[in-house]
């Protein structure tokens, strides 16, 4: 498996942008298919936002995770609309689990 | 179009990819448009004309699909210039049809408020309004034409549904002339350089688009069960793969299997009306020119128009079906590990039937150094061209035995092995160019998938129209060039007011001139005769082979040029020259369509001495080793 390096954010557990660190941040990548959860941040830097921001992927938005390829991109549905991740981005989107989700 | 371009007024359709944007074009203007380029992009034009009421008359440009105008994709930035009055050849619309898919409503609108901003007469059109309400949604357009002070109509474009209340605002547009000219208010988007903001901006429009359709009493549909079920199967871990290689084996089938009783037919009837000619005309240069030049030359690449056809058309099918985004995500998990972008998948497909419609369909991959990736490794895909010459020296030097059982022989396995070498050197190039030339980081990736659909006959065949078109066009024209160019080095110099022999011909100087070079591999001069005429298509050796052996009918079935180049070519060389024609550069419309896309002769240089070097080497290699 070739983890691209620089493809990806320094570390993935960087201090969040309000300076608060945070270790036991959930993300998208950790989220079991069919689980519903709400995106808290995003853990990008600004310019590669904008394609997630214009379709809709906001903080406060419900994702849900419907498949995963074998090595391990996801596709989540997000209000209506069906996306397809590569499984850095995943890892890059911080999400919390609602009430309404199993613990 | 009998109103001259200009005078009638402009309407511009935009909205989201998937909206049915293109599904309306083609309904308001059916076979009246034309498809260009924006000049100095690779971003396509559509502009058709729609026939109104009264013989009034208007344009109306379909602008790609996009999700906002922040410029940051080329389709963007076209999109923001031509509503701005921007785009050369274009000036400013005088309405827009801003065209959405009611299923999604919440997140297609966030383009209103840009849209509105620019204060030109607006149409917000509600598409798939009939899905909607089949998956127990709903909305109040009163309430929304209200909020957003547009009129607002529910459409449902593939059944033609509602169209009569948009040509309505088109008419009424029709009515007020064309140039009701107004300041443009620029669209305000944030530019790049000031990220954080850019989140808020979203958050706040987000939020309003929200409170709207809140108040419009929007219910979103259920889940689309049809999509669901479809994507479990499509979607799935192991399936998913499996699927897609059956569909690429179909593919495969059509365009090799299927297209060969089309193409034999082509060629009987080129090959037909040139004797037919040929009878009628006395014999002088022009009848060589007109019958071993052209028709020759030309009929070369007519005949693969039912092979481009048939992979359109599957194509074609497997985009509206909204099959395609599935397929490119299942590619992209493999290919972006390379250095290639899931987008990519597609053009490089169409590359097993021929180069040139290929990169121009390069231009969906967002990246431009992925896109040139792309465009820079297509040749490498075993076009149809390769295949006779792959024929003709297989049917020569392999001799058939069961290598699997009856499953494939040694000649199968040959030719399999040719297509794998063709595919390997793809992917191994476009390794490199992501480590050296197009070093970079990859662009986050995020594809949409689209519910599925049935597609319409009527789009698929406009657009299958439109590609022949443009194929016949682009690669017609240089070959046509190119084959009167190698005739002419066919005829001179002169020996008593006819054609010289074929070898005291300046093809013929040029093959001995060569001959050094070549003999490394086993080559002599007269395959050297061969390669620089292959330069304008491949196939066009087994043609020249045919020639110099002076051979009749010559094709890859003939069994006497087969004798011949048996006496001429041992087994080592005869392999190289395989390899050589897997790797070479020996398309003249490519290297053309290759220049136009990169805008310059850098890439189609470098293209060309890269294969030609792989090629040279390969074929070293194979004559040495065996």
């Amino acid at each position: 498996m070739n983890l691209n390096r620089r493809d990806m954010p320094a570390t993935r557990r960087r201090a969040a942008p309000d300076g608060a660190n945070r270790p036991d941040d959930l993300r998208l990548s950790d989220i079991p298919l069919g689980e519903t959860v709400e995106l808290v941040h995003f853990d990008l830097p600004g310019h590669e936002l904008e394609p997630l921001l214009e379709r809709g992927v906001l903080p406060g938005c419900m994702m849900c995770p419907i498949a995963r390829s074998p090595f391990g991109d996801p596709i989540v549905e997000v209000e209506g609309t069906r996306l397809a991740l590569r499984r850095e981005m995943a890892g890059c989107l911080c999400v919390r689990r609602g009430a309404t989700a199993a613990a | 179009m009998s109103t001259l371009p200009g005078t009638a007024p402009l309407v511009a359709l935009i909205g989201p990819p998937n909206s049915g944007k293109s599904t309306l074009f083609n309904q308001l203007t059916g076979l009246r448009q034309k498809v260009a380029n924006y000049p100095g992009v690779t971003v396509e034009k559509h502009v058709g004309r729609v026939m109104l009421d009264g013989d009034r008359e208007l344009d109306l440009v379909d602008l790609p699909g996009v999700n906002g105008f922040s410029a940051r994709t080329l389709d963007e930035k076209v999109t923001r210039d031509v509503l701005e009055g921007r785009a050369p050849g274009l000036r400013q619309p005088d309405a827009l049809v801003l065209i959405v898919d009611s299923t999604r409503l919440e997140s297609q609108l966030m383009l209103v408020e840009p849209i509105l901003e620019l204060e030109l007469p607006t149409l917000l059109v509600l598409n798939m309004s009939d899905e909607l309400e089949r998956r127990g949604g709903r909305v109040e357009d009163e309430i929304l034409a209200d909020a957003f002070g547009v009129e607002v109509v529910r459409t449902n474009a593939r059944a033609g549904r509602g169209l009569e209340r948009v040509r309505a605002f088109l008419d009424a547009m029709a009515r007020r002339g064309p140039g009701a000219a107004r300041e443009a208010a620029s669209i305000r988007n944030l530019s790049r350089a000031v990220p954080l903001p850019m989140l808020d901006t979203f958050t706040q429009r987000r939020a309003r688009v929200r409170e709207v359709i809140g108040r419009a009493e929007y219910r979103a549909p259920g889940p689309s069960t049809f999509t669901e079920k479809l994507d479990r199967v499509f979607l799935h871990r192991i399936g998913g793969p499996l699927v897609f290689l059956a569909v690429v084996v179909l593919v495969f089938q059509a365009i090799f299997a299927w297209a060969t009783p089309l193409m034999d037919g082509v060629e009987l009837l080129v090959a037909g009306s040139g004797e037919w000619l040929a009878a009628r005309m006395s014999d002088t240069w022009f009848r060589s020119l007109l019958i071993d030049g052209v028709f020759a030359g030309v009929g070369s690449v007519v005949v693969f128009l039912p092979q481009i056809l048939i992979l359109f058309l599957f194509l074609g099918i497997l985009e509206d079906s909204g099959y395609m985004a599935r397929a490119a995500v299942i590619a992209d998990r493999l290919m972006y590990r390379v250095g290639l972008q899931g987008r990519a998948f597609l053009p490089l497909l169409s590359g097993y039937a021929c180069a040139v419609p290929a990169i121009l369909a390069a231009r969906t991959v967002e990246d431009e150094r992925d896109r040139l990736a792309t465009i820079f490794v297509l040749p490498f895909m075993t076009c149809s061209a390769r295949l006779p010459v792959y024929a003709l020296l297989i049917a020569a030097f392999i001799p058939e035995r069961p290598l699997l059982g009856p499953l494939m022989g040694t000649r199968a396995a040959t030719l399999l092995g040719l297509y794998a070498l063709g595919a390997a050197a793809a992917i191994g190039t476009a390794f490199l160019l992501k480590r050296t030339l197009l070093r970079g980081k990859s662009t986050s990736f995020v594809m949409e998938l689209p519910p599925y659909r049935v597609p319409t006959l009527k789009s698929i065949g406009i657009r299958l129209w439109d590609r022949s078109r443009i194929f016949l066009r682009r690669a017609g024209r240089i070959i046509f060039a190119v084959a009167i160019v190698i005739w002419a080095l066919t005829q001179f110099p002169r020996v008593d007011g006819g054609p010289p022999p074929i070898e005291s011909s300046v093809l013929g100087q040029v093959g001995h001139a060569i001959e050094p070079a070549i003999a490394p591999l086993g080559f002599d001069w007269r395959v050297g005769m061969g390669l620089v005429t292959s330069l304008a298509a491949r196939e066009v050796i087994v043609g020249t082979l045919g020639t110099i052996y002076g051979v009749e009918d010559a094709s890859e079935t003939s069994l006497s040029l087969q004798d011949n180049l048996q006496a001429n070519l041992t087994l080592g060389a005869a392999v190289g020259l395989l390899v050589f024609f897997a790797f070479a550069l020996q398309c003249m419309s490519t290297i053309a369509v290759v220049r136009r896309e990169t805008a310059g002769w850098k890439w189609p240089a470098i293209q060309f001495s890269y294969m030609l070097l792989l090629a040279y080497v390969g074929a070293w290699t194979a004559n040495l080793l065996i």
